[in-house]
């Protein structure tokens, strides 16, 4: 244990290390912050430059960017009712109240304060469930690793959007994606139509590009591009004083418990951390009445949360390789084309990488304490960047991302299809989360299913046989259950929210 | 009933029926076959795609609220966008990186109406930092010469 963690200091003597920490902090702040992109679309657009570094360097980088992104998205939510995040949206609720009231400054170093609390609290978990976890997960076989897919994919279509219909569709159109290019056991051509680009699959980073930043462009550009400068603004820079923070300590700890433990389950994410940690502020609160109008409470609880969802998410990633949202989905991805397998195996294989992104998530939340005391007023000037220049930008990075992937033409067109793709789906509210997930789940899944059945001589019974198989079998089929029963009640589930 | 939503359902069917009919033609060598055809696997995923859509169908033809309306804003400028894009796809390595990435900036820009002046000062610097950060900085390759079919030098 000890010589893993010597392994990763080792890791941060190199400068690219820390290079890549200030870079990725700095970077997932300005995504964060600027309303449209996120914390997923920030990682995508990066993961082609990292091919010209060394494993440890992209993985730390873009951890430190999905770290700083649910920093980022409160900036704006306070400052100008405006969250770049989704989860920032429950900051907005208090937090720009208290700009309203002359206190921006007070709220943003609450903001802070706890995003860092929250990203901490939920690293230190992530290393105290991480350890154990991957310990049993080493024993998984075809059998299991089928179920884990199979549980991971229905919670998350079952979370995702609110319409568990529309989210296994999603998944779905995911899976039926990854079975294009040549199969993985016969090595027979599926849906390449004789189009040699498609002959490999189709490739991640375009994808990743076309469903997020593509998209994104498009849906800029309907949207009518309007530029939301801040003109003149004047925000107060008083701070929180520290023994006012301190003052809220139970608050920080219950949500980074609730911010954790809604990270480790796959599909429920920032948003729903921040609104069950809200609510229990709300409820555990002397002054339930202030929330909504201003209240350090309610941001501390939306930012602990939102913040503490990072590290969670990072468990089942690091342990099963199972992806719990899109950023880790993407990170997924990011580690594999270093050859890099997150799963139980990565404990044992490379406690360099695992040993190191533990010490640079405790390094990362440190740099963004500081970024975010110190430039506040930087961040904001940067966010301003009209949308109608920004679009036409982020295509031009994204273009110059696919072709550095592959250098060939083949992968472009797959990134702009793609991003005509998840246009459509967004028009019509199919999330793209599951998309994203079943293509990185569906590799593992059919493989799993299909050298399950051929050890088992073609019986499907082998899944119900196996424990852990069966018991995630019964889970996923749960949530798809749960999922139905809640989309058939739809007046008393909108009445609970 | 929900119109968009009866949309994509039909939309989903027709390429799933698409699919299926295409995965008959998937060929392996017998002896790989034993177990499962390649074409299994697809055809699950299709089949569920079926499934789910028509149970779509059916709860958007009897849905009393029409919440799911799309709403497109100024959806004419998505095929424009799209079209600069494709442009620079298909004439990156005939006019070279930069000339194409410059013509679908200054389009895409355009499109979502900044300042000509703006337009062409923003998507220049663009290109001299692309230049100088991915070129001279990372070294990354790209096709940069031009025309090179038509001047024979391809």
């Amino acid at each position: 244990m000890l010589e893993n963690w010597i392994l990763g200091l080792n890791q941060l003597t190199q400068w690219q290390v820390l290079v890549a920490i200030i870079f990725g902090v700095g970077m997932g702040i300005v995504v964060g912050a600027m309303p449209g992109l996120s914390g997923v679309t920030g990682v995508a657009l990066m993961i082609p430059f990292t091919y010209v570094l060394s494993p440890i360097v992209s993985v730390v980088l873009l951890v430190s960017l999905y770290s700083a992104a649910e920093y980022g998205g409160s900036i704006t939510a306070i400052t100008i009712n405006t969250p770049g995040t989704p989860s920032a949206a429950i900051t907005a609720l208090d937090g720009y109240p208290l700009t309203q009231k002359g206190q921006t400054g007070r709220a943003l170093s609450l903001s802070i304060t706890s995003s860092v609390y929250g990203g901490l609290f939920s690293t230190v978990m992530l290393i105290v469930f991480s350890i154990p976890l991957a310990q049993v997960a080493i024993a998984f076989g075809p059998v299991q690793y089928f179920a884990l897919g199979v549980f991971g994919l229905s919670i998350i279509a079952s979370l995702a959007g609110g319409n568990w219909l529309k989210g296994v569709i999603a998944a779905l159109i995911g899976l039926l994606l990854k079975t294009v290019g040549s199969d993985p056991l016969t090595g027979a051509f599926r849906f390449t139509f004789g189009w040699p680009p498609l002959w490999d699959g189709v490739a991640f980073v375009p994808t990743m590009l076309g469903l997020f930043a593509i998209t994104e462009v498009l849906i800029i550009i309907e949207s009518g591009a309007k530029s939301r400068l801040i003109k003149g603004a004047a925000f107060s820079t008083e701070r929180m004083p520290w023994r006012e923070i301190r003052g809220l300590w139970k608050c920080m700890l219950r949500s980074g418990v609730i911010g954790t433990v809604v990270g480790i389950i796959p599909g429920a994410g920032a948003v729903m951390g921040s609104i069950v940690s809200y609510n229990e502020a709300r409820r555990f609160s002397k002054k339930p009445e202030e929330f909504g109008h201003g209240s350090l409470e309610g941001v501390c609880a939306a930012e602990t949360a939102n913040n503490g969802v990072v590290g969670g998410a990072l468990v089942p990633l690091l342990t099963l390789g199972v992806p719990g949202s899109g950023s880790t989905a993407v990170l997924l991805g990011a580690l594999m084309l270093h050859n890099v397998a997150p799963g139980p195996l990565l404990f044992s294989k490379h406690p360099d990488i695992v040993y190191g992104i533990f010490i640079s998530l405790f390094l990362a939340n440190i740099v963004m304490l500081v970024f975010g005391l110190v430039g506040v007023r930087f961040w904001l000037k940067v966010v301003q960047v009209s949308p109608a220049v920004l679009a036409p930008l982020i295509f031009g990075v994204a273009f110059i991302g696919a072709y550095c992937v592959g250098g060939s033409v083949g992968d472009i067109v797959v990134m702009v299809v793609i991003g005509l793709m998840g246009y459509v789906m967004r028009k019509f509210k199919l999330p793209l989360v599951p998309v994203v997930i079943a293509l990185v789940l569906g590799e593992m899944v059919e493989i799993s299913f299909r050298r399950a059945l051929i050890i088992s001589g073609g019986s499907f019974l082998v899944f119900v046989k196996d424990p852990i198989s069966l018991g995630l079998l019964i889970v996923a089929v749960l949530s798809i259950a749960y999922a139905i029963i809640r989309d058939v009640r739809p007046s008393q589930t909108k009445q609970a929210h | 009933m929900r119109r968009g939503e009866i949309l994509i359902a039909l939309f989903l069917i027709v390429v799933s029926v698409a699919a299926w009919i295409s995965s008959a033609g998937f060929v392996a060598e017998t002896a790989m076959v034993r177990t499962l055809s390649p074409a299994f696997y697809p055809r699950l995923v299709v089949g569920g795609i079926i499934f789910c859509a028509l149970l779509m169908l059916v709860r958007a033809r009897h849905a009393r609220t029409r919440e799911a309306t799309v709403a497109w804003g100024q959806w004419y400028k998505v095929p424009l966008a799209a079209g600069a894009m494709f442009l620079q796809v298909f004439s990156f390595e005939e006019l070279g990186v930069f000339p194409s990435a410059w013509i679908s900036l200054v389009l895409l820009m355009w499109i979502t109406r900044v300042r000509l002046r703006m337009n062409l000062l923003i998507s220049t610097g663009f290109l001299v930092f692309v230049y100088l950060f991915f070129v001279l900085l990372l070294q990354l390759k790209f096709p940069t010469e031009f025309l090179p079919t038509l001047l024979g030098r391809d």
